[in-house]
């Protein structure tokens, strides 16, 4: 399965991280897609959030009880609550113990105030699933994190605050420390920073990195720059689209033929195009430099909606490791 | 009057709500660009985090200061336009201070390790500073329009639901739970069969210290809460004055476009006023053009009559052309599902909401001049007479 050519889809524990409207979900969706066509049983984890996964299966929006939406493909929607109940469950083992002291309102409330402990056991569980077994084998190949886009999609940082910030000893330093070797196992674990190539997303993600670097000493996978123009003009094209809309432009000054302005805005189209790409290009540059890391293209789409079948060229996309035009 | 008009006329606050990625605070930035070109004193208010309006408006620095921004290089006046980067950290540290009963009370919250969490994490902290400083800043009377670019939620609805969060969060019964549990723990044996149950439980995840610890700092951070909640009247009622105006920013997508309609509903039950919708980055159509559904020959004849073109041989041409054409088709396949979007939308809410589509540019929008383009862009809406 796994070759040198693509290591994007090679681990078993993949974390999608970056700011809101990047296209995480979307990717996410993609990535399981692709590895499940692959051959491979995959959950597709989620934060708290409202599902839209489900539907692009023809399904029921996803919850927090695990459901196979297409073959090997499966999804969880998890919620901090949840993730502590069965954290707590799987530790304490007495059911009666749990309800009698975590259902009362007042203890949730409690919970809820302690640093990083809802990302703790939400990260937790998605580790757990990793590990799991069932009949004398693993029960998933891959798991696949759709990271929450709360606090700046700093979602990982909180892990090591509730060390530095919050809890000095007992059972939940323990499980920040785990948490926190589990996301440097780079055997393991792959974490993905996604972005599009625009001024603020690249800086946040630049900075997302140096961050990770920094205070939890995480050496991110890779970046995945998502919705990239495909460039269909080459340089000399675009130099010949420039001469003929100026010249098109001294003729429509003179006479305002409707002909020759629908056929400027054919032009001006191309050029408003390559003026994306090359603004693209530019921070496409500056995400390689600065960040030293390897930078993976997805093509931008041109279907309004996202639907089952525009996803299903992503996945192929990401089956192949990314464009590297 | 255009659109863009009729979103500034009749508010003296404007709160631009939104998902992530929508382009909320270059917009924030530009309508408050256009309120002060017509000599409103206006402040432009935004979130920390990613130094995002300073970028937007090309200046290295922006501070939890109010700052002045010259438009004197678009054309403007030197002084109407202010912006402000709120520091979150900051803003809740003056709540503080303001608020806190006694400077013994003040310093034991300030130093606690457990306040930076409170102050900047908890569900409904940002936006409780957000709401607190935009309070303070309308109330000085300094700005005719005070323009807010609210925190990054993944959901728009959130900045709503925050403050209500954040209370309910800090509910009295945790902290006198709290205060109980640490009191009797201090002396030990006195616990009840079922509190020790609890607290033994609790314990096994959390560690004794941080019970205690936490169980502290809740003690003297509740006196704060009595003027917590009179603040946050104070802000709902800010909220619901008529020249409170919300103006959400979407991207052209439907499911984003879907969350405009969800949040106006929202807008609706509170009682709030919508003032208009952006839509920003809209693609420009092409199926009024001649050439959209031409042959390649066709429009590789059209060149063919250009000057330099006879350089170009046939093949040459006819390639350019089919390349002009599916890239045409690409942006026009978006534009129509994106026109058609923003249309149902627009007669969805009617006339007294103005729907304002703002195209997508060819390069991003991050300096003085590229607002001002923005800004005029902006300004050619108008408002549609009938429905």
């Amino acid at each position: 399965m796994s070759t040198s050519r693509n290591r994007l889809l090679d681990h078993r524990f993949i974390i999608n991280t970056g700011k809101g409207g990047v296209g995480k979900t979307t990717l996410s969706v993609a990535m399981a897609m692709a590895m499940a066509r692959a051959g491979r049983r995959v959950l597709l984890f989620q934060f708290n959030v409202h599902d839209r996964v489900g539907p692009i299966f023809g399904k029921p929006p996803v919850g927090p009880e695990i459901v196979e939406l297409a073959p090997r493909l499966f999804a969880v929607n998890t919620t901090p609550p949840d993730a502590m109940r069965e954290y707590v469950l799987m530790t304490l083992r007495v059911r009666l113990l749990y309800r009698a002291v975590f259902e009362n309102r007042t203890v949730a409330r409690f919970l809820r105030m302690i640093p990083g402990l809802p990302e703790l056991v939400m990260l937790g569980k998605a580790y757990y699933h990793e590990g799991e077994s069932a009949d004398g084998r693993p029960r998933f190949d891959a798991v696949i994190l759709d990271a929450p886009a709360t606090g700046h999609g700093m979602f990982l940082l909180q892990i090591p605050r509730v060390i530095s910030d919050a809890v000095a000893d007992g059972p939940m330093v323990g499980e920040a420390h785990r948490m926190a070797e589990l996301l440097r196992d780079r055997q393991r674990t792959r974490i993905n920073l996604i972005t599009l190539t625009e001024e603020m997303p690249v800086n946040e993600t630049l900075e997302y990195q140096r961050r990770l670097r920094e205070e939890l000493d995480i050496e991110p996978g890779g970046i995945i720059a998502n919705s990239v123009y495909p460039t269909p003009f080459s340089a000399t094209e675009v130099r010949q689209l420039r001469d003929l809309r100026d010249t098109l432009r001294i003729r429509t000054n003179n006479n305002h033929d409707s002909g020759e302005r629908d056929l400027s805005s054919m032009l001006e189209a191309a050029l408003f195009r390559d003026a994306r790409c090359a603004m693209q290009k530019g921070y496409l540059d500056r995400l390689e430099q600065e960040s030293g890391a390897p930078v993976i293209r997805i093509h931008h789409r041109f279907e309004p909606t996202l639907d089952a079948a525009a996803l299903e060229f992503i996945a192929t996309e990401l089956s192949s490791g990314g464009s590297t035009s | 009057m255009t659109s863009l008009e009729q979103m500034l006329a009749r508010a003296n606050v404007l709160v631009c709500v939104g998902s992530g990625g929508v382009g909320k605070t270059t917009t924030s930035a530009v309508l408050g660009m256009h309120a002060a070109m017509n000599g409103r004193r206006t402040l432009v208010m935004t979130i920390d985090p990613a130094k995002r309006l300073a970028n937007s408006l090309g200046i290295r620095a922006l501070d939890h200061d109010v700052l002045p921004i010259d438009l004197r290089s678009v054309g403007g006046p030197r002084e109407t336009l202010s912006a402000t980067m709120l520091d979150m950290k900051r803003a809740f540290d003056e709540i503080v201070e303001r608020q806190a009963p006694d400077p013994a009370t003040r310093d034991a919250i300030l130093g606690n390790r457990f306040y930076r969490f409170f102050s900047t994490s908890l569900a409904g902290a940002q936006e409780l500073s957000a709401s607190e400083r935009l309070h303070d800043v309308v109330r000085s009377g300094e700005f005719d329009l005070v323009i807010l670019d609210t925190p990054p939620t993944s959901n728009a609805l959130d900045f709503l639901d925050a403050p209500m969060r954040f209370h309910d969060a800090l509910d009295s019964s945790v902290v006198d739970f709290m205060a109980n549990l640490g009191e009797r723990v201090g002396r030990r044996g006195l616990l009840s069969g079922g509190s020790q149950l609890v607290f033994r439980t609790l314990t096994r995840f959390t560690g004794t210290e941080l019970f205690t610890e936490l169980g502290e700092f809740l003690h003297h951070f509740s006196s704060l809460f009595e003027g917590f909640r009179e603040r946050t009247r104070a802000t709902a009622a800010l909220f619901a004055e008529p020249e409170t105006r919300f103006v959400i920013i979407s991207s052209p997508k439907p499911d984003t476009l879907g969350e405009a309609r969800y949040f106006r509903e929202r807008l609706q039950q509170l009682g709030l006023h919508l003032g208009g919708v952006v839509v920003n980055r809209v693609h420009q159509p092409f199926h009024e053009n001649r050439f959209a559904e031409a042959a390649p020959n066709t429009l590789a004849d059209a060149l063919d009559t250009l000057e330099g073109a006879d350089l170009l041989g046939r093949p040459q041409l006819l390639r350019l052309a089919r390349k002009l054409l599916a890239n045409a088709h690409e942006f026009d396949r978006l534009a129509l599902s994106e026109a058609t979007a923003i249309a149902e939308l627009a007669t969805e809410f009617g006339d007294g909401v103005p729907v304002l589509p703002v195209p997508l540019f060819p390069s991003d929008v991050h300096s003085i001049e590229g607002l001002d383009h923005m800004r005029k862009a902006m300004a050619q809406g108008r408002v549609s007479s009938g429905s």
